[in-house]
């Protein structure tokens, strides 16, 4: 692995940092991505967003039952723990994971509670190409008027994270990564309507 | 045997505890994440909250400014650049243009900050409500339940007694219409610079163990009254006495020789750049 | 030509500092480090405790890097403590495998093993030794070579003994609570700040990390009566215990797969304290607890006051402030509560003028409104 465990982290740390605090806004990590030389099965931004946040101290939950592979990979490179999903501070999805397996763990993930809102999961999310040209309209801090955010999901999906997000400051905070190691962030705070139905 | 520091000073399993935190602040704007803070080289109360926050983003190419009561010369910004530069090597500035990490103790530059540049605050005390209860358990409690009937009752005691509110610096503000934030000990003449910034605020308590954020374009009000509006420090009537500026914060100043009060701007870098343009000016108009 | 800042603040730091070194230097004096570790024993233990590091060569060190303040030096090894990864935790420690150097009980004249009393200053008369202002090494090589001597005229045992708890004895007679071991995870409160209300684990860290003489006087502050627990000190003992653990990619925890990495000095003091609990029949019964304190090298006082507040934290009192785990547990770190003092030397002029601001207003009894 030639990733630099102090600078390329920084960066990369840095940009999912932009995007979190400016909803909406895309980051590109290609930079460090190329770094890397070995490959997870998945897409690089995503590993890489694990490596800057997970380690000993938190736990983390793969939907996919399919991906023995990947937990292995990430305990192996991160030392964080794989637990069951109710209990994960960070919840890794894949492009081949079901929708209805993505809802049903929306339903049951961790969302903090209202003295410790903190304690909430974050998910790290593959998704198809990401693009600010229609696809969610994007308001709340961070925004100056409004964003647009595309990156195929359901209006299901939306719906649910609605659910989720809606007795704030309880919540979900979602990181999306495509195979074009670009990031995007959606904090619990932005209200996210789908414009166009897929 | 002299091991060389580590980059940044801290482990990087340190660095990724204050970067989680740091993501969870932005993600619940004005709230207090708790976290492990590591003890620095520096003492507790003298800025450990904004440095281990500064260390924990810088990387190598970044330009970093520190400023304490608005001064970049002041002992305390001076030592903390030392620490940083000694454990980084990354370019200090004394420019706020010039600079995309500025860490700060009680002031924000009068300078604008842009949507490059991140402003780290540093941070003594960062419950506001910890005047009218000293025990953190009931303070967390009056947070989720968003009771601010303290912080309401202080202000309204002030006013009962002194016929307006009189709060120093530090004045209490809301964020994000849900949690009332302690801004840090800047001037309130600087809480309205915190609404809707363009750039991104992070505040750093080191000794209480707290990280919390103000996002970008965000509404951040100052709590007052509607028949008591919020007020900040007047300066009427008053200008700097070497580069003139009237609508900046003033530090006030004995005259040695004539014992009458006299105001400069307490942004030494801001200063200095309004004296170098006006004298670039001078300068271009005297060959015009 | 154009205006520079004036650099007066980074000129005068190094100014300070230099002025700091020349202090430390022009009584071309050496204090070896050596000599720390072997003559200053005491001061080691408690830097080693106070900054929760063990390791004596380091706080030795820290001790001739601060000029013997407590304060310097464990700010040193705290902030040196934040730069080493922290890979691993040991196994739990059972301080019945003590090697014991000295161990007492006040709550019964003898106990089985014996009073040990060991090297302590307790039985010492606090007058000053003139004759230590002229120590010779000669003397000094003598006198060790005497007590060798006397050491080898006497019956030793060639076993092991381990001392068995004074405690067990009680538990046997049924008079302290025998327990379920509870094998939740300790807290740590390096890696997560501490939140209220704390756990037992949590507590127990951050009164073993306390300043001593705040931990100390707390404890003091207890028995004269702003607290409510009143104990007898079942057991001190001083020695070493042996650290194990585990590979961390291993589930077997199968201990002869353990590694010993090495033994550290500790006190360990276990206080007896009289509770009132109710019986089955919602009566009023007077039940032992027992009081813990433990700290790194030998820190009797502390780990007694120690004992003392973490019975007091078990029975949350608002009427007694050493029952009040905030006010207590808050206000006992070395780092935290010298640097939050100290701060106040900081500028603090805007702020000030703030405040001088805000009392001219209400003097001048006019609102200003600043749009």
């Amino acid at each position: 692995m030639a990733i630099d465990q102090i600078h390329d982290l920084q960066q990369v740390y840095r940009k999912l940092l932009h995007s979190m605090s400016r909803p909406g806004t895309i980051s590109s990590i290609e930079q460090e991505t190329e770094n890397m030389d070995v490959d997870f099965g998945c897409a690089d931004a995503l590993m890489l967003s694990a490596m800057v946040l997970l380690d000993a101290e938190v736990t983390f939950h793969v939907l996919s039952k399919k991906r023995r592979d990947l937990i292995e990979k990430i305990s192996e490179y991160t030392s964080a723990r794989c637990v069951p999903l109710q209990e994960a501070d960070f919840i890794i999805v894949l492009q081949e994971d079901g929708e209805s397996e993505i809802l049903e763990a929306m339903a049951q993930c961790k969302i903090g509670n209202l003295i410790d809102p903190q304690q909430s999961s974050t998910w790290i999310i593959e998704t198809p190409a990401l693009s600010n040209k229609g696809g969610l309209l994007l308001t709340g801090p961070g925004i100056e008027t409004e964003a647009h955010l595309a990156m195929r999901q359901s209006s299901e999906f939306w719906q649910a994270r609605d659910s989720r997000i809606k007795e704030y400051p309880m919540g979900i905070d979602m990181i999306f990564a495509d195979g074009s190691s670009q990031v995007a962030c959606l904090p619990r705070t932005v209200t996210a309507i789908l414009m166009e139905v897929e | 045997m002299r091991a060389k520091p580590h980059f940044a000073f801290f482990d990087e399993g340190s660095k990724k505890e204050i970067r989680r935190a740091t993501l969870k602040a932005v993600a619940i704007p004005g709230y207090q994440v708790p976290f492990a803070s590591r003890e620095m080289p520096i003492a507790r109360g003298w800025g450990t909250g904004g440095l281990q926050l500064t260390l924990s983003l810088i990387g190598k190419t970044d330009v970093l400014k520190v400023i304490d009561q608005g001064a970049d010369e002041s002992v305390n910004a001076v030592s903390i650049k030392k620490l940083v530069q000694e454990t980084t090597g990354v370019q200090i500035t004394d420019q706020t243009e010039e600079a995309d990490l500025i860490q700060s103790r009680h002031r924000i530059p009068e300078t604008p900050m842009t949507k490059d540049q991140i402003l780290v605050l540093q941070v003594p005390m960062p419950e506001p409500l910890r005047p009218v209860e000293a025990r953190e358990y009931m303070t967390k409690r009056m947070h989720s339940e968003d009771d601010y009937s303290g912080a309401w009752l202080m202000l309204f005691e002030q006013i009962v007694k002194y016929g307006k509110t009189a709060t120093a610096a530090d004045h209490p503000v809301y964020v994000n219409g849900r949690y009332v934030m302690a801004p840090s000990p800047i001037p309130r003449f600087d809480n309205p610079r915190m609404h809707q910034s363009e750039a991104l605020i992070l505040l750093g308590a080191g000794r209480e163990k707290k990280i919390y954020a103000v996002p970008p374009f965000t509404n951040v009000e100052s709590l007052a009254f509607e028949d008591y509006p919020f007020a900040v420090e007047s300066f009427k009537g008053k200008e700097c006495q070497l580069c003139g500026s009237a609508h900046v914060f003033l530090d006030e100043l004995i005259d040695q020789k004539t014992g009458e009060p006299v105001y400069q701007c307490n942004d030494t870098s801001y200063c200095m750049e309004q004296l170098n343009s006006r004298e670039k000016a001078e300068v271009e108009s005297s060959y015009a | 030509m154009g205006y520079v800042p004036v650099k007066g603040g980074t000129q005068a730091i190094e100014a300070s500092i230099k002025r700091l070194t020349y202090e430390r230097l022009k009584g071309e004096e050496i204090l070896e480090v050596n000599t720390i570790l072997a003559t200053m024993g005491s001061m080691v233990d408690q830097v080693m405790s106070e900054s929760s590091l063990y390791s004596p060569e380091l706080a030795a060190l820290a001790i001739k890097q601060g000029e013997g303040s407590m304060e310097e030096a464990v700010f040193l090894m705290r902030a040196h403590r934040s730069t080493l990864p922290r890979h691993y935790y040991s196994e739990t420690v059972e301080a019945e495998t003590m090697l014991v150097e000295r161990r007492i009980s006040a709550s019964f004249k003898d106990i089985p093993g014996g009073q040990l009393l060991g090297a302590t200053y307790d039985y010492t008369h606090r007058l000053l030794d003139f004759r230590l202002l002229e120590e010779s090494m000669e003397t000094n090589r003598k006198w060790l070579q005497d007590y060798k001597n006397n050491l080898l005229a006497l019956q030793g045992s060639t076993e092991v003994v381990y001392f068995p708890k004074v405690v067990d004895y009680l538990r046997q007679e049924g008079l302290f609570e025998t327990y379920e071991p509870d094998n939740t995870l300790p807290a740590d409160v390096t890696k997560k700040s501490l939140q209220f209300p704390t756990t037992r684990s949590a507590r127990l860290q951050v009164l073993t990390r306390g300043q001593t003489g705040t931990v100390t006087s707390f404890g003091y502050a207890s028995l004269r009566g702003y607290g409510q627990v009143h104990p007898t000190v079942g057991e001190v003992r001083v020695g070493k215990i042996p650290i194990y653990t585990a590979h961390p990619n291993e589930v077997d925890s199968d201990p002869d797969n353990q590694f010993y990495i090495g033994k550290i000095r500790i006190t360990e003091v276990e206080s007896f304290v009289p509770v009132t609990v109710k019986n089955d029949n919602n009566e009023d019964e007077l039940e032992f607890e027992i009081g813990y304190g433990v700290c790194y090298g030998q820190n009797e006082t502390k780990a007694i006051a120690m004992s003392i507040l973490d019975q007091c934290l078990e029975h949350p009192n608002a009427d007694f402030p050493t029952h009040d785990e905030e006010f207590v547990l808050l206000h006992l770190d070395s780092v935290e509560s010298t640097g939050f003092i100290s701060h106040l030397k900081l500028p603090h002029y805007v702020t000030f003028q703030s405040k001088l601001d805000s009392i001219r207003q209400v003097k001048k009894g006019v609102q200003e409104v600043e749009s």
